[in-house]
């Protein structure tokens, strides 16, 4: 069965799914039944424009719950250290803790987490649960069949085109005459790369200056893999074998860290040593036919005081369409994998003495009725990620259209996850190096990932190759249970 | 005498409590920490490990590769800060009005944060947006160079970086120098007909020594600590090729939260700044001096 097949049936059930949980909306789904705390939480949250997730529901659980938020930022890279360091002091410093689910398997391991499937009984929370993207709640919320965090940010990678070029007559015809074909959003990386080419180094937008055929939101050292992963494990590849073996440096990695270092060529020149900001930058000051980014861009890229704003999002946005990431033909199966990387969850920590407190929370933050001020905020950076965020309805401020909504529902619902095993942070530090060293330049594809294993064999060694056995098993469980057709 | 004896350890007594409080107590639970294993979850108890973390960091190319990559940065840095920080000092020194001002003004660099400076000479060598490939491309019409993810472009960067950065604070120490050397005996030399060279040879140099000695040896203290400058001008980028030692250890510390390691590695570069320091001890010294 191919992914898409997957996808379709997946669609179908999430929406039945969905609906049921609406329909329980009378009473499971809405927000105020009034357990009053009268407490103060201390709650690590990443900071800037992700602080509007809690800052949007301060007045609320104050008042109807008498919980005060004591909101401790903690910078994105850094607040998974931050959590850790708090482990190795004793704990109690953060009743909640804001981190990447990449870091779930480490924070789990090390007792700082706090299962919350008990809290989820005896607050009568299910529904709430339930209405979570059935992927995100699989792969990010869940640890070892616990679940053991929310999701506040539903952050997935999507591909956004130019529709005003793919439906131009005369690029049309152009790009006809130089390959045969008709010129058609991609489907397979091959095409990507193809069309890519094609729109780089001439003027098919009228603006009087070349264009280019591709941009990412990042090709940082630090989050290269991110552009990697779902296209190795598009072309077969995944991260480990049953025993532990690293499974990407072969065929399926070569394969994809080839097409990545020639879509380079294809981006703005200098790309490769740009933040996130400045990438989008050059998405809105240059012509660029395919970009792929997260769902802020579509969300809150028309509005007037976005951070896409000063770089002219909401005049360009009208020229978008929107589509999942290309795949791979794999031994005649279409595979497709879209990037998870860099959602955000929530978790409790092993130290609070106020897990009621903290589960009511969470329980205001998953709540259609509340969730949306966050996600329905030009200033807020939390994307979309229950099951009823879908829809034109949820949205009074921003403007998303309905094309844009519907392809991020499905864009979800086919993600390839970040691998979260404990000691991910070493694992993907090797890993990020040699995929940041070749396709900057140096050897082959081949020889990189061959060190990237080398080097995940002896952490796994350190770890204790049992342990990581058993640590990867579950993983797989998630990634079955989700419903990916990941091989490995 | 035995009053003045209880006295004087009376005085220095909460000096000595706080010294081994502030440095001997950590630095043992540093070397103690570098000989365990700690298990993710701290409810376990650290094993004794022997050297299984040397042996670990020895299996580890990137340890070696920060080694090296510190090395260079060393060498290069500490050559251009000291030539660069004399000439200074030479100029400034042959300055009369208005040297306050302008030493004032040269410690800028020295005096801003290293994340700040890190960030500032990040976007100066942006190959998009920085200032550097504007300047290139406009004034000598060279193609854009993508200084911070190509090597050794990358790390010619960090080294400019941190020149500029320490290099006025060199200046000012062996300012400092130039105005203990007495005048009477620069005027005795010219006198007698020796040339600027020769004074500079036979007479300033020589006399510098103590504080091209004092300089040196902060300045290898500080290079080797780097940590900010490299990881926000390259992240260690292309691949890992920028990655020094204090970038490094910082990943062991807290990106991958492997406490043995990294005291491990503090150890080791503990011992490696010792050797590193009498070395050029050993080369800058006078012999006739006595340095305590």
């Amino acid at each position: 069965m191919t992914t898409t097949h997957l996808m379709k049936r997946r669609t179908f059930l999430h929406g039945s799914a969905a609906l049921g949980a609406l329909g329980l909306s009378g009473m499971s789904l809405k927000a105020g039944a009034s357990e009053i705390y009268n407490t103060t939480l201390n709650i690590m949250s990443h900071p800037g424009q992700i602080l509007p997730i809690y800052t949007h529901q301060a007045e609320f659980l104050k008042a109807n719950h008498g919980i005060t938020m004591n909101l401790l930022e903690s910078p994105d890279p850094t607040s998974y250290q931050d959590a850790l360091k708090d482990l190795r002091s004793g704990g109690g410093t953060y009743d909640m803790v804001m981190h990447f689910p990449r870091y779930n398997g480490d924070l789990v391991t090390s007792g700082y987490l706090r299962p919350i499937d008990d809290l989820i009984a005896s607050h009568n929370a299910g529904a709430l649960f339930d209405n979570i993207s059935d992927t995100y709640r699989k792969l990010y919320c869940e640890w070892g069949g616990n679940t053991i965090a929310i999701p506040v940010d539903g952050d997935v990678a999507m591909m956004y085109f130019r529709k005003d070029a793919f439906e131009s007559a005369e690029v049309k015809a152009k790009y006809k005459s130089e390959f045969g074909t008709d010129l058609a959003v991609p489907r397979t990386w091959e095409q990507f790369k193809q069309v890519a080419n094609f729109f780089t180094g001439w003027d098919w937008a009228g603006s009087g200056k070349s264009g280019y055929g591709f941009q990412t939101s990042t090709w940082d050292r630090a989050f290269i893999e991110q552009q990697w992963a779902p296209m190795m494990a598009s072309a077969g590849g995944t991260w480990f074998d049953e025993n532990c073996n690293p499974a990407f440096n072969n065929a399926a990695g070569v394969r994809a860290a080839d097409d990545l270092k020639s879509l380079l060529s294809a981006a703005p020149e200098g790309s490769a040593s740009l933040s996130w900001g400045q990438t989008m930058e050059t998405v809105f000051a240059e012509d660029v036919a395919m970009v792929l980014w997260y769902m802020d861009l579509g969300r809150l890229g028309w509005a007037e005081n976005s951070w896409f704003a000063a770089s002219g999002g909401p005049e360009k946005m009208a020229k978008f369409g929107y589509g999942p990431w290309p795949g791979y033909e794999v031994d005649g199966n279409y595979r497709n994998f879209n990037s998870m990387f860099y959602g955000r969850v929530a978790g409790i920590s092993n130290f609070t003495e106020k897990p009621d407190a903290c589960m009511e929370v969470m329980k205001t933050l998953l709540t259609p009725e509340r969730r949306v001020l966050s996600m329905d905020d030009a200033q807020s950076g939390s994307d979309m990620f229950l099951k009823t965020d879908y829809t034109t309805d949820s949205f009074k401020v921003l403007t998303p259209s309905q094309e844009f909504l519907d392809a991020a529902s499905n864009v979800i619902q086919n993600g390839f996850p970040e691998m979260n095993m404990p000691g991910t942070g070493e694992y993907m530090d090797s890993l990020q190096g040699e995929l940041h060293a070749f396709i900057n330049g140096s050897g082959t594809a081949q020889e990189a990932l061959d060190r990237a294993a080398d080097r995940w064999q002896s952490i796994t060694d350190r770890f204790g190759r049992d342990t990581q056995i058993e640590a990867w098993a579950k993983v797989r469980a998630s990634y079955v249970s989700a419903g990916l057709n990941i091989s490995g | 005498m035995r009053g003045q004896k209880r006295f004087a350890w009376l005085m220095a007594t909460p000096t000595i409590i706080a010294l081994i409080a502030l440095g001997i107590v950590p630095l043992g639970w540093m070397i103690w920490t570098a000989f365990q294993s700690f298990p993710p979850n701290p409810a376990n108890p650290p094993q004794f490990i022997g050297m299984r973390n040397f042996v670990d960091l020895a299996d580890d190319p990137q340890f070696f590769g920060s080694l090296r990559t510190t090395a260079i940065v060393l060498v290069f840095s500490l050559s251009l800060q000291l030539v660069l920080g004399f000439l200074l000092a030479l100029a400034l020194y042959s300055i009369e009005r208005g040297r306050g001002l302008i030493v004032s003004l040269l410690l800028i660099p020295t005096a801003i944060a290293p994340i700040v400076a890190g960030i500032v000479w990040w976007m100066l060598f942006n190959a998009r947006f920085g200032a550097i490939n504007s300047f290139l491309v406009q004034f000598f019409g060279i193609d854009p160079v993508n200084w911070t993810i190509e090597m050794p472009t990358a790390l010619i960067a960090i080294i400019v970086a941190v020149v500029w950065q320490w290099t006025p604070f060199v200046a000012i120490i062996l300012l400092g120098g130039l105005t203990t050397i007495p005048r009477d005996v620069l005027d005795a030399a010219r006198i007698d007909g020796a040339s600027g060279w020769r004074v500079l040879r036979y007479i300033i140099v020589p006399l510098m020594r103590p504080f091209f000695l004092v300089v040196g040896l902060l300045m290898i203290i500080e290079i080797v600590r780097l940590y900010e400058l490299p990881f926000f001008i390259t992240q260690g980028g292309p691949g890992n090729e920028t990655v020094v030692a204090g970038v490094y250890l910082f990943k062991l510390a807290f990106s991958f939260f492997d406490l043995g390691r990294a005291s491990m590695m503090s150890v080791f570069l503990v011992i490696a700044l010792s050797l590193v320091a009498a070395l050029y001890m050993r080369l800058v010294a006078d012999r006739r001096m006595t340095v305590n």
